[in-house]
């Protein structure tokens, strides 16, 4: 039965209309998706690390690293920026993690451009054992007597690598400022399973 | 609205559509480049995410596929199926936006990205629609605003303090929207001055067009009309180039010179002209004028000559001009058959001869008759006295011989007698005088025939029958050729009379008849007798007389002055020299022609033509 010339405009106006409300719902879904990947920071360390402070410099700073995680190149670039600044008073240490040593990992090839830090490699139950730590960019500011000024990441937000929010941060826990002790890690997860 | 005005409207919104389109299509491959673009980017930076040492395909690659499908996709739908339409436009604007702003997302914020922003408005100014801007500007704005608040270091890289930010930004893609639409405007200004131009150029054109066409068709008619006047003209056209050669040559031309124009195209001119005098006098015309522009030929009126198929010259007269070229001077010849005006004005000049003869003659006549007269009369007076007399002699004789007369008286008489030779004188003296009145009444019939030659005849014309008068003349004049000729007549029965003077037609046929039995005798010296034929035809409206005879003819270089008064090869007193002229006066004055044609030792034939009146009473006669 042939359509009326009225009913064909209302039909093509619905499917329309219907096409943009999907068009629209797949993009926030799209959307949402994508904000709530970027915004769901990974699980921090519970714990103060067990490990020695420097005694050579007033402050130690330790990043543990997954060899290849994407998201923390943003957190290896805000510490590069950092070392810079700070190589006087601190003392710099990158820890990859990974059951075997990985020499051609971005990650490690990163670290190695910064010559004032020391890259050290170990097994991800070895990382857990030290630093309690899950998430690649878990950073510890720990002072001369071992004890921890900052744990948590040091940049703003998933893959963000803007250096200024990392320098803030060291500026105040060296200035000896108030400053919240922790903040969210966002990168790869250093462990296969969950403990 | 003007036609123009429309027009430029019509190429205004053709030029617009046609950028419409392109950038459409520009825009579809640059998505689709930066869809590919966003993926590979993805893929390079962030590929996997990992697990302890388990990785999978990163977040951000599934976003950057996925999300960057869902943004490019109306794009890609609307380009191609509504390119150059303002939706489309709008659809281009908001998802270049999406795709900006995903772009910023998936760099963490990255002031660079922020000018994938900018660089893309620039782009959309492409479309020279200003209004498409608007759009744009309220998604990057809300993008900016939305994420501000909830996620402000996904576009500002920074966790905090961002809440108004977007403000700024939005100011920023405000700044350029304003330079952007100044430039849209400026650009549609340019399209619609381009059209109007272009409509002005057009309809300037069409105007060219139309008069160029219009002018075509003039030059058409007059080259038509030219090319008539030129192929019809009764004068002859011959035209030249600078080198006297042919380049062009009209009907007439061909007849008078009796050629083709395949014939004659590329060759001289001088050629067509008759050998000798006519053709050099063109070949140095043409060269004395191509050196110094002067001479007797160009630029002036000639009589030349042409010799026709038959070998006959005839005189023509050509006026030749020079017409100066862009690049060298073209001479035309107006060429103008003059035979007959050359035969009019040889007419009428033996008409003014004849006309001053008439009067000489008429003057001599006069003069002669009057004493010829009463000679003639006196004569007869002493031809009709001398009987008496003589009788009377005899009577005296016969009285002196019975008379006693003294032998002295006697003898005295017989003396004068002897002297007188009376015997002779009175047996003689009447035979010369019928001499003298014999030589009077010749001379009286010249006096008659010169005036019959001056004067015309006072006898009116009346209804005629020419086979009766050629019949009765045959008779009259039967003593001249009955000795010599044979005559055969044929004489058309079914001739109508014709206006005429039966007397000096019957004179005509007279003279002519008596000729032809002198030229038979002149031939044949009696030995055999020839042939003298008559003949009447009548052809359409002229009745022509023919008498032809097999004589001694008449030599060529005498030809044109046997109709001449007074001009005669017989011997004296054989012929007047008036009959052939007297021939032609009465055929002239009947408004007809004689024509003669002869050959020497075959004979002569004249024609005579005269116009028949009103054929339609008598019944109009069968044409042969």
């Amino acid at each position: 039965m042939a359509l009326g010339k009225r009913t064909r405009l209302a039909l093509r106006v619905f499917a329309g209309t219907a096409l943009v409300a999907a068009w629209i719902a797949a993009l926030a879904y799209g959307s949402h998706v994508m904000m709530t990947y970027d915004t769901t920071a990974g699980r921090s360390a519970k714990r103060a690390p067990a490990v020695a402070s420097s005694k050579a410099r007033a402050w130690t700073c330790v990043m543990v690293v997954h060899p290849d995680c994407p998201c923390t190149r943003a957190s290896l670039t805000a510490l590069r920026e950092i070392v810079a600044r700070y190589n006087e008073r601190v003392e710099f240490g990158i820890v990859m993690v990974s059951e075997t040593p990985r020499l051609d990992s971005p990650n490690f090839e990163a670290a190695c451009r910064i010559p004032e830090a020391a890259v050290s490699w170990i097994t991800p139950q070895r990382a857990d054992e030290l630093y309690d730590s899950y998430t690649s960019g878990q950073a510890f500011i720990l002072d001369r007597n071992g004890d921890v000024a900052f744990s948590g990441g040091i940049t703003p937000g998933r893959g963000t690598d803007k250096p200024e929010y990392a320098m803030q941060l060291f500026e105040s826990v060296l200035a000896g400022k108030p400053v919240r002790k922790t903040s969210p890690v966002y990168g790869c997860e250093l462990q296969t399973e969950e403990k | 609205m003007t036609r123009t005005q429309r027009r430029t409207a019509e190429l205004e919104t053709a030029h617009l559509d046609r950028i419409y389109r392109q950038t459409d299509r520009l825009f579809l491959w640059l998505t689709l480049l930066e869809y590919v673009g966003g993926v590979i980017a993805a893929i390079a930076l962030s590929p996997k995410s990992y697990y302890g040492s388990v990785g999978v395909i990163h977040p951000h690659v599934l976003v950057a596929i996925v999300l960057g499908a869902v943004i490019a996709a109306p794009i890609v739908v609307a380009t191609l199926l509504w390119p150059g339409q303002y939706r489309t436009r709008v659809i281009v604007a908001v998802c270049q936006m999406l795709i900006s702003a995903l772009l910023i997302h998936l760099s963490g914020g990255r002031i660079e990205t922020h000018f994938h922003v900018f660089g893309t408005l620039a782009f959309l100014a492409f479309y020279r629609d200003w209004r498409i801007l608007i759009p744009a500007t309220v998604v990057v704005a809300g993008d900016h605003m939305i994420r501000g608040i909830y996620l402000p270091e996904s576009v500002y890289g920074i966790v905090t303090g961002a809440e108004w930010r977007f403000v700024e930004h939005a100011c920023w893609v405000i700044f350029e929207d304003v330079i952007l639409i100044a430039s849209c405007k400026r650009g549609v200004q340019e399209i619609r001055a381009i059209a109007e131009r272009q409509a002005e150029i057009e309809a300037t054109t069409e105007r060219v067009e139309a008069a160029v066409e219009q002018r075509t068709e003039e030059l058409r008619e007059s080259e038509l009309q030219k090319t008539a006047v030129f192929d019809n003209a009764l004068d002859g056209i011959v035209c030249t180039d600078a080198f006297g050669e042919i380049t062009d040559i009209n009907p007439a031309a061909e007849r008078i010179f009796s050629v083709t124009r395949d014939e004659v195209m590329g060759k001289p001119l001088a050629d067509l002209f008759s050998p000798g005098h006519s053709r050099k006098f063109v070949e140095s015309g043409l060269n004395v004028y191509s050196r110094s522009g002067q001479g007797d030929l160009v630029n002036n009126s000639v009589e030349l000559s042409v010799i026709s198929p038959s070998g006959e010259q005839f005189p023509i007269e050509v006026s030749m001009i020079c017409v100066l070229t862009k690049d060298s001077p073209v001479y035309t010849a107006f060429v103008r058959d003059i035979s007959q005006r050359k035969r009019l004005e040889e007419n009428l000049a033996h008409t003014s001869k004849m006309e001053s003869l008439g009067q000489l003659a008429s003057g001599v006549a006069h003069e002669i008759n009057t004493p010829n007269q009463y000679i003639g009369d006196n004569v007869r007076f002493v031809d009709a006295s001398f009987g008496k007399l003589a009788a009377l002699i005899d009577e005296y004789r016969s009285a002196i011989e019975g008379a006693k007369l003294s032998v002295e008286k006697a003898e005295a008489i017989a003396k004068k007698e002897a002297e007188a030779d009376l015997e002779f004188t009175t047996k003689e003296i009447p035979s010369a005088l019928s001499q003298a009145l014999e030589g009077v009444e010749r001379v009286g019939s010249i006096i008659s025939a010169m005036k019959v030659f001056a004067h015309p005849s006072v006898e009116s014309f009346s209804e005629i029958d020419l086979n009766k008068i050629v019949e009765s003349s045959v008779t009259v004049a039967r003593n001249e050729w009955k000795y010599v000729a044979d005559v055969t007549m044929d004489l058309d029965q079914t001739l109508p009379v014709i206006q005429g003077n039966r007397g000096e037609l019957s004179q005509v046929v007279l003279n002519l008849v008596i000729n032809s039995a002198q030229a038979i005798e002149e031939r044949f010296k009696g030995s055999s007798k020839g042939t003298i034929t008559i003949t009447t035809r009548c052809n359409h409206d002229i009745v022509v007389l023919t008498i032809a005879d097999n004589g001694a003819g008449i030599k060529p270089e005498i030809a044109d002055k046997v109709f001449d008064p007074f001009f005669t090869t017989k011997g004296v007193g054989v012929g007047t020299g008036q009959g052939l002229a007297i021939a032609r006066t009465v055929v002239d004055r009947h408004s007809g022609e004689i024509r003669m044609k002869s050959s020497i030792g075959n004979g002569t034939t004249f024609t005579i033509k005269l116009p028949m009146v009103a054929p339609e009473k008598e019944g109009s006669c069968k044409v042969a």
